[in-house]
């Protein structure tokens, strides 16, 4: 079953582009990593999914609803974690988590308590009077205190420090394992790469990609090192080969395609070194960016 | 019924600080009545301001009477009543948005209407209790100089023109809140619309032509003399409901619409 559906979801915000024609399907119980710069439409396309604004055109269905008409119904089941954290400034954390409780149709105090200590929260401060990252740990509890069917992240790692951050990616995995699915909102790709089953690669609003995060690693680009002498003649200026560098010693470049073709053209060659890696996440990102 | 204590709760400091200033002129009111009551040659001194006295919407027979000095100092109970409605209107409906926990509260499993809903019945009892208030300190200032019928029954009337102006300005507020891009403006426009017409209500006071005006000048509706003999004209109790009912419609129209400003 499919737990988000966008169909051609668009937004504009007057004659500025949210995001465009987003068809994207998450199966239940997976983690979805959703990965692009800053101002590549992805809180526009998580704010359209929660109904917090409303598409231009296409549809956003949660659970099988339409996510705007059933806005409410559907919120039972979401856990939601925004990128910034905003609350009543003056309530304290313990009272702003009950109050959160009260919309929830089940008693989630004690579930409250358990977040609050793996997440090391002090229950009794105000919200005025915490940190960044304090504050982030509020949002991570009030997020998962409803034990929610599906959970919305938006960039919910930024002002944790590593050790927190690596508390919250277990409790996400032991929520996962329960039965929840996930859709994890990020720029940073070697923890989507951590946590995530497939990805989707939006640019300018559009959705350049949807893969498998291990595929996007094996099954697509090599990356080549290749040192010797009297390299520099263009023989790599071949089909698959990109982001190609060459000088006399050295030759770097990432090639798609026949492996033959590269084997080929290195046996023709007088080779001190030859380095072909997995590239990394980060590498595979910018390729689909220049 | 979360919502409506959470909003009863965060506006509390803002009442009580208002409720403890309006008591003061109130009490300074009564204060100045004692002093017009008991000294007859003022009272002759005031007769040469008759047509000051006509500007404000009384005469200076009003001066004798505890009931006919509260009509003449009316409009201070008005005005403040008012921008405690505007403000709280306006911002209980824009501070989500604001303080940006527009963002929490909405992801929350609960419908905008609903929201709005709890906001507004939140409002409507703060305000209503203020009118009361406003009204008790009245009777319980001016308690002193022997009060009749005739002042009881001013308080009724003054009690339904009150809160008919103040719910007026209190929905304006609201409306502007959830139409305006500029929803952080909507308390100063109200204001200014607030203060715009209580100008205008000073200029038809001087000036008959302008009579035709009156519709448009809430402070005008429930005329202080007419409340004095007992009288409230019904065309303005209609058009009171109608101005707070097409706000009411405006806020569910537009604020369920629209995109939140984030």
């Amino acid at each position: 079953m499919n737990v988000i559906e966008f169909n051609n979801l668009t937004k504009y915000y007057g004659d500025v582009k949210g995001c465009e024609n987003v068809n994207i399907q998450i199966k239940e119980g997976e983690i979805f990593g959703f990965i692009g710069p800053n101002g590549a439409g992805k809180s526009t396309t998580i704010r359209t999914m929660l109904s917090l604004i409303y598409p231009t055109s296409g549809s956003v269905t949660v659970f099988g609803k339409d996510a705007i008409e059933f806005g409410h119904e559907v919120r039972k089941d979401i856990g939601y974690l925004p990128s910034e954290i905003f609350y009543y400034d003056k309530m304290k954390v313990i009272d702003l988590l009950n109050y959160s409780a009260s919309f929830y149709d089940h008693d989630c105090t004690e579930k409250i308590h358990e977040l609050a200590e793996i997440m090391e929260l002090d229950l009794t401060r105000k919200i005025q009077d915490l940190s960044y990252g304090n504050k982030k740990k509020v949002g991570i509890v009030q997020g998962l205190l409803h034990s929610p069917k599906l959970l919305i992240l938006d960039e919910p790692t930024s002002g944790l420090d590593p050790l927190m951050q690596q508390k919250f990616f277990n409790l996400i995995s032991e929520e996962n394992k329960k039965g929840a699915t996930v859709f994890f909102s990020s720029h940073i790709l070697s923890e989507v790469q951590q946590l995530c089953d497939r990805v989707a690669i939006i640019k300018d609003g559009e959705i350049v990609k949807i893969q498998d995060v291990k595929e996007l690693q094996t099954d697509n680009y090599k990356k080549f090192k290749i040192t010797g002498l009297s390299l520099n003649h263009s023989k790599f200026g071949i089909e698959g080969v990109t982001q190609l560098v060459e000088s006399e010693e050295e030759v770097t470049f990432f090639f798609k395609g026949d492996i033959n073709e590269i084997v080929k053209i290195l046996s023709t060659l007088k080779l001190k070194d030859v380095i072909i890696e997995e590239p990394t996440l980060e590498e595979i990102f910018m390729h689909y960016y220049e | 019924m979360n919502i409506i204590k959470r909003e009863l709760r965060s506006n509390l400091k803002a009442l009580i600080i208002w409720m403890c200033s309006i008591s003061l002129v109130i009490f300074a009111a009564s204060a100045e009545f004692g002093a017009f009551r008991d000294n007859p040659e003022i009272m002759e001194a005031m007769e040469g301001f008759e047509v000051m006295f006509q500007a404000l919407g009384g005469s200076v027979t009003n001066m004798s009477t505890p009931e006919g000095f509260l009509s003449l100092m009316s409009i201070y109970l008005y005005l403040p009543l008012s921008i405690y409605g505007a403000l709280l209107g306006s911002s209980i409906i824009s501070k989500e948005e604001r303080d940006r926990t527009a963002e929490y509260l909405f992801t929350l499993p609960i419908k905008r209407s609903q929201v709005l809903k709890r906001k507004i019945i939140a409002a409507l009892i703060y305000q209503t209790f203020f009118v009361f208030y406003i009204l008790l300190a009245c009777t319980v200032f001016f308690s002193r100089y022997g009060l009749d019928s005739n002042f009881y029954s001013f308080i009724r009337y003054m009690f339904v023109g009150l809160t008919f102006i103040s719910y007026i300005f209190m929905f304006i507020g609201m409306m502007l809140s959830s139409i305006l891009k500029q929803y952080k403006k909507s308390g100063s426009i109200t204001l200014a619309i607030l203060i715009g017409t209580y100008m205008l209500n000073m200029l038809v006071g001087i000036v008959e032509e302008l009579e035709f005006l009156k519709y448009v000048i809430p402070f005008q509706y429930f005329e202080v003399n007419e409340m004095l003999s007992g009288n409230i004209e019904v065309i303005f109790v209609l058009l009171s409901l109608l101005i707070i009912g097409s706000c009411v419609g405006a806020v569910f129209h537009f604020y369920r619409k629209r995109d939140l400003y984030i």
